[in-house]
């Protein structure tokens, strides 16, 4: 369990935000921009340390250092990887992905000698994903990971990540994405999370489950 | 307005030391912008869509092929004579605007390369900016001081404050949130009923669908179809192409489906 007890941050920016996230649960985060959403996600991550509140991981902080079982997964792929390592190198930075999973991922193995500059946002975006995915990972925050996606794209992504059984935090501002993945989806505004009502959660529960079934019958 | 007649570009290639290849970018484009039009190109990041708006602007890079036609008003296309006169770009991102002066001084440059006399300009400008909800304090402020929102408004106050009359938009929602987004998408509508042509480039076929009048599907440098808006509805029985039917398929608010296949 992912526990954010009473998170202070950024002078108000964050005003006493709590949150839990269970392994496997799927939660959803929406709110006006620069209302910080990403500084949530990276206190969750432990990449902020909060001015007050804790973050803690089965009642234990982050470690401090090693990977951290908890990863961000950036807006912007192309300022999370090392512009000067070639992208074999970048996936092999914590652990090293089989053939496999590449290609689960679409990542060509034409890709690996090429350096970031040479892909595209929706390609390096995949990329970074794959890297996250190491042994020991279990919470994911996936901050605006698919916005700059077209559709196709994006619907190919979610079903892998889903898949990975994981506990995710998808922060976006696309309220049909949110309704389609997450079971609890929160608003952060005015430094505090306010729960939006599910207009029919059993409905929407059900659509869920059917769309997993066709998603699983293609890939 | 703007006619685009089997457009191919490709990019020279060195091959070995002697020889040259050209690369294909974008294959047999043809199209129309009708004044008072709004028209979507749509497409995966890859697929061509930026290469089309340089293209009609002029600014390709020197070693791009171009072959077919580009006519405007039935005449052929000159970029350099018509490009922030006749045609305007609101470009994808701040990198475009000077990160060392002030929005307002650029919106008034703007209305020198329109055209306006000198005096004229400081005036032109600020009513442009007041058009789009910004006033005194956004025009001081330097872009990175601007939200993506305000800044992208002020993009668009630089390319309509002329007389402009075919608008060119690259990805105009990129980084905006919903209302930001619907806001700029609205304002070119209003740019369109008024006798504009406007060409949005997006890879948010979502976003656009409610205020486009028709929507082009790009695919790896290929058009799949120009399809009136009001054919993506239903489970897409209306549109041509497999490829559009997918796209429409996989929006998370219709079915959230990945391509047949994975």
């Amino acid at each position: 369990m992912l526990v954010a007890h009473g998170l202070h941050h950024g002078g108000g920016l964050l005003d006493g935000v709590s949150l839990t996230l269970a392994p496997g649960q799927v939660v959803g985060l929406a709110g006006p921009s620069g209302a910080g959403k990403t500084t949530l996600g990276r206190l969750l991550a432990g990449h902020l340390v909060p001015e007050r509140g804790t973050v803690r991981l089965d009642g234990v902080p982050l470690p401090a250092r090693g990977f951290c079982p908890v990863q961000l997964l950036p807006q912007t792929a192309e300022l999370a990887v090392n512009p000067r390592w070639r992208i074999g190198r970048i996936l092999e930075e914590a652990y090293t992905p089989g053939a496999a999973a590449r290609r689960a991922f679409g990542i060509q193995d034409t890709w690996l000698r090429r350096y970031p500059h040479e892909l595209s946002g929706g390609e390096l975006q995949r990329v970074v994903i794959l890297r996250s995915l190491a042994p020991g990972l279990r919470y994911l925050v996936a901050d605006e990971i698919s916005a700059m996606l077209d559709p196709l794209t994006q619907a190919a992504l979610w079903p892998h990540l889903l898949g990975q059984g994981l506990g995710i935090l998808v922060i976006s501002h696309n309220a049909a994405l949110l309704k389609r993945l997450a079971t609890v989806t929160w608003r952060l505004e005015g430094g505090r999370l306010h729960r939006l009502p599910m207009g029919d959660p059993a409905g929407a529960a059900a659509d869920r489950e059917k769309w997993r079934a066709e998603i699983s019958e293609r890939v | 307005m703007l006619e685009v007649a089997r457009l191919s570009i490709g990019f020279r290639r060195p091959l070995g030391l002697w020889r040259r290849e050209i690369v294909p970018a974008l294959r047999d484009i043809s199209l129309q912008v009708q004044a008072g039009e709004m028209l979507a190109v749509i497409g995966a990041s890859g697929a061509g869509k930026s290469l089309l708006a340089q293209a009609i602007l002029g600014l390709l890079p020197a070693h791009a092929v171009l072959s077919g036609a580009l006519r405007y008003r039935g005449a052929p296309l000159d970029p350099a004579a018509l490009r922030g006169r006749r045609i305007a770009l609101v470009p994808q991102s701040i990198a475009w605007l000077d990160p060392l002066v002030r929005t307002g001084r650029q919106v008034e440059w703007a209305a020198g390369r329109a055209g306006l006399p000198a005096a004229a300009r400081r005036p032109a400008a600020t009513a442009a900016l007041a058009r789009f909800g910004l006033g005194a304090a956004a025009a001081r402020r330097f872009p990175h001081q601007l939200s993506g929102g305000m800044a992208r408004r002020a993009m668009l106050a630089m390319a309509t404050l002329g007389q402009a009359e075919l608008l060119i938009a690259d990805e105009p929602t990129n980084g905006l949130d919903p209302e930001n987004a619907a806001r700029v998408l609205n304002h070119l509508r209003t740019l369109a009923d008024a006798g504009r042509g406007v060409l949005v480039i997006s890879h948010d076929l979502a976003a656009v669908l409610p205020l486009a009048d028709r929507v082009a599907i790009l695919r790896d440098g290929a058009l799949q179809e120009t399809a009136p808006a009001a054919a993506f509805r239903g489970n897409g029985a209306a549109l041509a192409s497999p490829y559009a039917r997918a796209l429409w398929r996989a929006l998370p608010e219709i079915g959230f489906l990945p391509a047949e296949g994975g």
